[in-house]
């Protein structure tokens, strides 16, 4: 526990505060999803031109070649800025960019990587299935090998941007024999592939965020799986380590940030206690994430950090929009561009990346080694 | 950046204390003045070890594990009164172990105070006015009205009166600082019971077996112990977090200090509580340690303000961004 590096790190933030005043885009981000996916992946080719795409991936695939500090304050920063956020560029840097860099052949690395960098590819998930959400074992989508392509067949639920994604990071089950955890496979699946139907499924928050996606006989080349065939649970947690990691730094940043708008906005008295206390837990999380970018790169055995800090956010998310929502009164209840979508729309955290309670699991006894 | 991983000397000290105390819980007052305890953030060049409050916190943590008993809170805060007040006789006597300084809070009224006494003798009594103005007390000049018990069999509440005009004084400047300091000491003392009552709960999780499996293995118990994890890890890291702003001199530590508090105070509490549950009607029993941790957490959260307190100290600290 100590401050190191101080006069590089104040260097780092200060050309990057300089860069995002210069470059933030001050339009909102539009609703339609087309011109929303044109919009976030013209902010991250701005990006990307800047020398601020992949703060922390290896400089030989387009990224700075940096550490997790600097993407850190490279996300303070930004938040600082106001400047959008991932949009559908979320899956391709936080979940299947890291998960190439981590587990793919060189190939796959060259081809893809640059264009997630670029803004040239939307990524979307491919895990969870109607009979598979918390138990992702379960899946049953098929890929049978078919000389040099997988042939899958099956279905996918709850995929964010499916409908907008050039590809998908997608878990089928290769092994006709196999239960559980064995003979998955994870593969790069093309979107624009003949077979596919995308169905978008409206949320409660009013947006046509995630869909259904049907896989009708569907051929993958076989040079798109990553990591070995079979070997996909092992990919598939690396995946989801990222996801609940480092994917949520910056949601992380907004909330406290979110906090002390509201607070300086002037909320209703008996809220304003309520706020306060989510302020201390603000900078509880900012700690805890402090402290795991720290044992990180000290190379320590993260444990259950990840999902600790997934679980914190999430809860805290949750109330602090009830306070925000609670602080109007009558107001806080109307549609529109409001508290109101935000505070619809948190009631996924803590269902996405994993449930509560999932997260909980992996606490006790990845953490603290209770038995299953 | 801040970096917030234990580094190798830190943890050394973590791991000798842990050691000592696993052994005593209540080391002699002069074994601990010895091994350097009560001198851990005094600089070099005035007799102490020269770390500093980041390292501090690390032997708290384990004394708060521990349920330690001795005036430690008010004897290194008497440390740094010593220091701000340069009277290089009294640091040497506190640091040597032959001085030790019990805490006080103002009752209102300028001459009326209640001592945190844990029933180890004291030789002084830190006075933290609310202004943050701190002033050093011999104990011959407290006149002790009377004596209460409190909900920690080891600590009394004495009342007194203390003449407004006697002992050494800083000014609220530096009195400030010292409160603080306080705060994130005993903050790091509450981490320990927090930790301890996870590992408590955890271990008997495990043993335990009902309806023939492991009680560890039921949702319901596992999700309360992995919310005890949750608790004690935000607590510690944004204790380490006050600590090392406080070290620097940064602005945040206004903040954070007193969200340390509020976090670790509300972690040893609900760990404390939930620790008792999952023990069942063994953790009711007065036998068993469980409710220990609960009344100490109550008696160390109550050191450095109220409830009510620290919501107005989180709401009038600068926004951090």
């Amino acid at each position: 526990m100590e401050l190191t590096d101080v006069a590089e790190d104040d260097e780092f933030r200060a050309e990057v505060r300089d860069w995002l005043a210069d470059h933030v885009p001050r339009e909102p981000a539009p609703i339609d999803r087309a011109a929303r996916r044109d919009f976030d992946m013209e902010w991250q080719r701005v990006q990307f031109d800047g020398g601020y795409a992949g703060v922390s991936w290896p400089a030989e695939y387009g990224g700075r070649g940096l550490g997790l500090a600097q993407q850190l304050i490279w996300y303070e920063e930004c938040v600082r800025a106001d400047s959008p956020d991932l949009g559908c560029g979320f899956v391709g840097i936080n979940h299947a960019g890291p998960t190439l860099i981590a587990r793919a052949g060189e190939d796959q690395k060259r081809y893809h990587l640059p264009r997630i960098l670029r803004g040239e590819s939307v990524w979307c998930q491919g895990f969870s299935e109607p009979g598979a959400g918390s138990d992702l074992a379960a899946i049953t989508t098929r890929g049978r090998l078919d000389g040099d392509a997988i042939v899958v067949t099956g279905q996918k639920i709850w995929t964010s941007d499916g409908d907008i994604a050039d590809f998908q990071e997608l878990l089928i089950r290769t092994d006709p024999g196999s239960a559980r955890h064995h003979g998955l496979t994870w593969v790069i699946c093309d979107m624009r592939s003949p077979g596919i139907d995308v169905r978008p499924i409206m949320t409660m928050a009013g947006t046509p965020e995630f869909c259904e996606i049907f896989y009708d006989e569907v051929r993958i080349p076989v040079a798109n799986v990553v990591g070995e065939l079979g070997a996909g649970w092992s990919v598939a947690m690396s995946t989801l380590g990222f996801e609940r990691g480092t994917g949520f730094l910056r949601e992380q940043l907004e909330l406290a940030r979110y906090i002390e708008d509201r607070l300086r906005s002037g909320v209703d008295g008996a809220v304003t206690a309520g706020l306060a206390t989510t302020r201390a837990q603000a900078r509880a999380m900012y700690a805890m994430t402090l402290r795991m970018v720290s044992r990180s790169a000290r190379g320590d055995d993260l444990g259950a950090s990840a999902s600790m800090i997934r679980l914190y956010y999430s809860e805290l998310r949750q109330r602090v929009d009830r306070l925000v929502v609670d602080g109007r009164g009558v107001d806080g209840l109307l549609r529109g561009p409001s508290v109101l979508d935000r505070y619809l729309d948190g009631y996924k955290v803590t269902i996405g990346a994993g449930t509560k309670d999932v997260q909980r699991n992996i606490i006790g006894e990845r953490g603290l080694g209770l038995p299953k | 950046m801040i970096d917030l991983a234990e580094n190798d000397e830190q943890a050394e000290i973590a791991r000798t204390a842990a050691r000592l105390l696993s052994d005593h819980a209540d080391p002699p007052w002069q074994q601990c003045a010895e091994l350097g305890w009560l001198a851990l953030a005094v600089p070099e060049h005035l007799g102490g070890v020269g770390y500093r409050l980041a390292e501090q916190v690390v032997l708290f943590r384990e004394l708060g594990r521990a349920l330690t008993n001795g005036p430690f809170l008010g004897t290194v805060l008497a440390v740094e009164l010593a220091i701000a007040a340069d009277d290089a006789d009294r640091l040497a006597t506190i640091i040597a172990g032959k001085q030790r300084v019990a805490l006080a809070e103002p009752v209102g009224g300028s001459d009326r105070w209640r001592i945190w006494s844990d029933g180890t003798p004291v030789d002084s009594v830190l006075l933290v006015e609310a202004s943050g103005r701190c002033r050093l007390v011999d104990d011959e000049q407290v006149r002790t009205v009377e004596t209460v018990e409190t909900i920690d069999p080891a600590y009394r509440l004495r009342s007194a009166h203390i003449d407004a005009a006697v002992g050494v004084a800083v000014e609220p400047m530096d009195g400030a600082v010292i409160r603080d300091r306080g705060a994130v000491l005993a903050a790091a003392m509450l981490v320990g019971i927090a930790e301890r009552a996870r590992d408590d709960s955890t271990r008997y999780a495990v043993d335990r077996v009902q309806y023939g499996r492991p009680i560890g293995s039921f949702q319901a118990v596992k999700h309360r112990c992995a919310d005890m994890a949750v608790r004690a890890e935000a607590a510690w890291a944004l204790t380490g977090l006050a600590a090392v702003e406080l070290d620097a001199g940064r602005p945040e530590a206004a903040l954070d200090v007193t969200a340390a508090s509020e976090i670790a105070t509300s972690a040893a509490l609900a760990n404390a509580r939930d620790n008792i549950q999952n023990h069942g009607a063994i953790g009711f029993t007065a036998e068993h340690s469980a409710h220990r941790y609960l009344e100490r957490a109550h008696v160390l959260g109550a050191q450095f303000g109220t409830p009510s307190r620290r919501v107005e100290r989180l709401l009038a600290a600068a926004d951090p961004w």
